[in-house]
């Protein structure tokens, strides 16, 4: 079954081959025939690599520990559940999976347009299978996750105990169909240059395909925080890490990009800016896909030593001259037809966003690569920590959030003093009554004041909007307020959907400011039947729990939780050994509202004097960070539900192309 | 240029990119550490960042002592020449185990590296490239 695996996984580079080189050739020679030959040699490339998949699968469920990749991250005891995760616990089975996603989203980009795009098509299958073949080489010969070991050891190492729970099993597929779905509308970004096709059918053809990158990127980026909260036990979700890092920064170009097409589609400007965004955008992805499994980042001897570094230099490499080459070709073609007049328009305040957004990519990336380049240049290591970030993208992160709340109001081209009183008149009111408020309630520190006074307002210009246009429909038309809205709403999707996910984001941005300006630490020790405070909370020790069975020994202690006198929760925080990995496991316990968390570990007990230390956290507003998702999740299924006039502003972009090719 | 501009826009993107450089730069300044191996660390510190050091290696096997009642750990870490004491008085990762790759903040006090910050690498986060060393089953 490996021998088949292996030969799949040949064949399938073989195949992909064939639809890079059928594809390249039916583009240059206008030959049909070699177009759809390219073609269907690319969704034949996804039934293979759906087999491939099939039996790497099939060899973790049977423990086919002689397979070398089954072995490292699988054995016998563990759930069924985490024998099918562990697929893509390393990093050649992430690879396999990378790819897959890649294919069947080749195939349904290729069954989508099947009698439309058919003159970008060519080059998008050719670009997308160009991506595919430099996986499969990278699958072939230097990860391959059929490797056979040469003998069969008893038992497999097993998973991190870790990252044996459902959010790590679905973490990496979320943020590998971001990364993937990126791939899309670069592609389609490149068939555009190639065939100078450079209107924005190719913006709008993708513009879903965006979101839903988008999206993911950021499902995933929620799901790897909530995950590091509840389980690793330092009581925060973000640490700057190199890992986190790679995830954020193509959400952020992708941000940035899914802001300036509107400028392309509605004023034909920032053609350049819009490719060199996408493209931006799928480098950090292919960059962050790597990133997050081989820790390259840790040392550039590693990075040297490792194959995969290589490797990825070199893609880079090509993909970055590839790109830059065609675009600097078809430059003549990305002429803007319109022009930046006046300091407060709708598009030089999209500028100043994209700007802001890739700014803060840029220092990210800076502080990630630092010690690679520190290390290259002056021969030693030199980090910047978590307060580096903190520091660069506090104020980057509080500008765009006063564009976020300005921007929308603004009108396009220039807008007069009386619009903007009018507009800004109740936001502006709102945020200053939540600042005064704040005072009073002895807030003085200067940064979160500024920052939930943004927040106040950012979210008064969004209710403002709301309500200003559901009324000016209800007068129009006569409709009740809850229809005029409704009607509202669904006929600009796009519009609406967009603010309510800039509801989300200033959801996320009050609980990160929350929990950290406001983050209390307590740490007690306690025999059983004594109490200790932590803010509000009085912590009572009551009784320990033992328990242990072959896996592991568990041990847990039982606290009752009152807040202000009232009994409020039982937490039970504790400490899990797991005997396979020699290794503790702290289980965090979180007695959690919209206020704040109160969260609390167990550090140690001692049997013998009866003593335990817990650490508690208290975290003011952190859960807002997952519920502002949940808003985001929702704005984007708003804005992504198919759309009439979306498809009419389509069908006539693709007319004018046709027209301005003729 | 496809982008045109009005003067007055393009005069106030030089400001922002000049205030952008100057924010990066001046974060830059305090948070710069050194990143040293024990061996490296041992023989030549480097004394131009106020004296603040972040050291890797991995934790010797049966140096780890922890004293009840008392948060944290002392124990050795080691880079395969030289051995560095550590003393750590915070609570421990649950990666923190012998053998483990630890990184570790701080700086020396009387003759034992104080780390005020403690990683331990998550073992199958970062794939090493090396054999896994199994032993065959008979």
């Amino acid at each position: 079954m490996p021998e088949f695996g292996s030969l799949c996984l040949i064949l399938s580079l073989i195949v992909a081959a064939w639809s890079l080189v059928a594809c390249s050739l039916g583009a240059l020679t206008h030959s049909r025939s070699l177009i759809r030959s390219g073609e269907r040699g690319s969704l034949a490339v996804t039934t293979i690599l759906s087999i491939t998949s099939a039996c790497l699968l099939m060899l973790f469920l049977r423990d086919r520990f002689d397979v070398e990749y089954v072995a490292s991250y699988s054995s016998r005891a563990m759930p069924t559940l985490f024998k099918v995760t562990a697929f893509w616990g390393g990093h050649a089975g992430s690879l396999l999976l990378w790819v897959l996603v890649l294919s069947v989203f080749s195939a349904i980009v290729i069954l989508q347009n099947q009698r439309q795009n058919r003159s970008l098509m060519p080059y998008v299958v050719a670009t997308l299978s160009g991506i595919t073949v430099f996986f499969l080489i990278l699958l072939n010969f230097t990860s391959d996750p059929f490797e056979r070991l040469g003998f069969t050891p008893a038992d497999g190492k097993g998973l991190n105990p870790q990252l044996q729970t459902p959010l790590m099993a679905i973490h990496p597929p979320c943020l590998y169909l971001g990364y993937v779905g990126v791939a899309v509308p670069y592609a389609f970004a490149m068939a555009a240059l190639m065939s100078g096709r450079v209107g924005d059918v190719w913006i709008r053809t993708t513009r879903r395909w965006t979101l839903f990158a988008w999206l993911f990127l950021g499902v995933g980026l929620l799901l790897g925080g909530y995950w590091a909260y509840i389980e690793l036990g330092w009581g925060g979700y973000w640490a700057w890490d190199p890992v986190e890092n790679a995830a954020l920064m193509p959400w952020l170009t992708a941000t940035a990009f899914l802001h300036s097409v509107m400028i392309q589609e509605k004023k034909r400007m920032l053609k350049i800016w819009n490719m060199s965004l996408i493209i931006l955008t799928f480098c950090l992805s292919i960059f962050g896909t790597f990133l997050t499994r081989s820790g390259v980042i840790s040392s550039v001897h590693a990075f040297a030593k490792s194959g995969v570094g290589t490797v990825l230099a070199v893609f880079l490499g090509i993909i970055l001259t590839f790109s830059v080459t065609i675009l600097t070709w078809r430059l003549p073609r990305l002429q803007s037809e319109g022009r930046l007049d006046s300091f407060v328009s709708r598009e030089s305040s999209f500028l100043f966003n994209n700007l802001l957004l890739v700014g803060i990519c840029f220092a990210v990336f800076w502080g990630t690569i630092f010690p690679v380049l520190s290390e290259a240049v002056r021969g030693v290591k030199i980090t910047v920590g978590p307060p580096f970030f903190n520091t660069v993208n506090f104020p980057l992160a509080l500008a765009l959030l006063a564009l976020t709340g300005l921007c929308p109001l603004i009108a396009w081209r220039r807008a007069s003093a009386q619009h903007l009183m009018r507009v800004f008149l109740y936001p502006a009111t709102g945020a200053l009554a939540v600042f005064l408020l704040l005072l009073t309630f002895g807030m003085r520190d200067l940064s979160p004041l500024v920052a939930f006074t943004l927040c106040a307002f950012v979210l008064g210009t969004v209710i403002h909007e709301f309500y200003r246009g559901s009324r000016a429909r209800q007068r129009a038309t006569g409709e009740s307020f809850p229809a005029a809205f409704a009607k509202l709403v669904g006929k600009n999707r796009r519009r609406y959907g967009g603010y309510t996910v800039h509801v989300g984001v200033v959801l996320i941005l009050v609980g990160v400011v929350g929990s950290s300006f406001f983050r209390q630490e307590t740490t007690f020790t306690l025999h059983r039947g004594e109490s200790a405070r932590a803010g509000p909370y009085t912590l009572r020790f009551e009784d320990t729990t033992s328990s242990s069975d072959e896996n592991m020994d568990q041990f847990t202690a039982v606290l009752g939780v009152s807040r202000d006198g009232r009994p409020a929760a039982m937490l039970r925080p504790g400490r899990n050994f797991y005997k396979s990995f020699n290794q503790p496991s702290t289980e965090v316990d979180i007695y959690s509202t919209l206020r704040e968390d109160l969260y609390l570990i167990l550090i140690d007990f001692d049997p013998q004097t009866g003593l335990a230390t817990f650490k508690s956290y208290l975290n003011p507003l952190v859960n807002w960070i997952w519920i502002g998702w949940m808003v985001i999740f929702l704005g984007t299924q708003v804005a992504v539900w198919p759309n009439p006039r979306e498809r009419a502003l389509l069908a006539r972009a693709r007319l004018i192309e046709e027209r301005s090719i003729a | 240029m496809s982008l045109r501009v009005s003067p007055k826009i393009a005069i106030s993107l030089v400001i922002l990119m000049a205030a952008f450089s100057i924010l990066v730069a001046l974060s830059f300044r305090g948070t710069m550490v050194y990143y040293l191996t024990v061996s490296e660390f041992l023989s030549h510190p480097p004394s131009d960042l106020d004296g603040h050091f972040r050291v890797n290696g991995r934790v010797v096997p049966g140096s780890i002592t922890r004293q009840t009642g008392v948060l944290g750990a002392s124990f050795q870490m080691t880079d395969g020449n030289e051995k560095l004491p550590v003393v750590f008085r915070k609570e421990l990762p649950d990666t923190f185990v012998d053998e483990a790759e630890v990184v570790v903040e701080g700086n020396m006090r009387e003759g034992s590296f104080e780390a005020h910050t403690l990683l331990a690498k998550c073992p199958s986060k970062y794939e090493s490239q090396k054999k896994a060393n199994y032993s065959p089953s008979p």
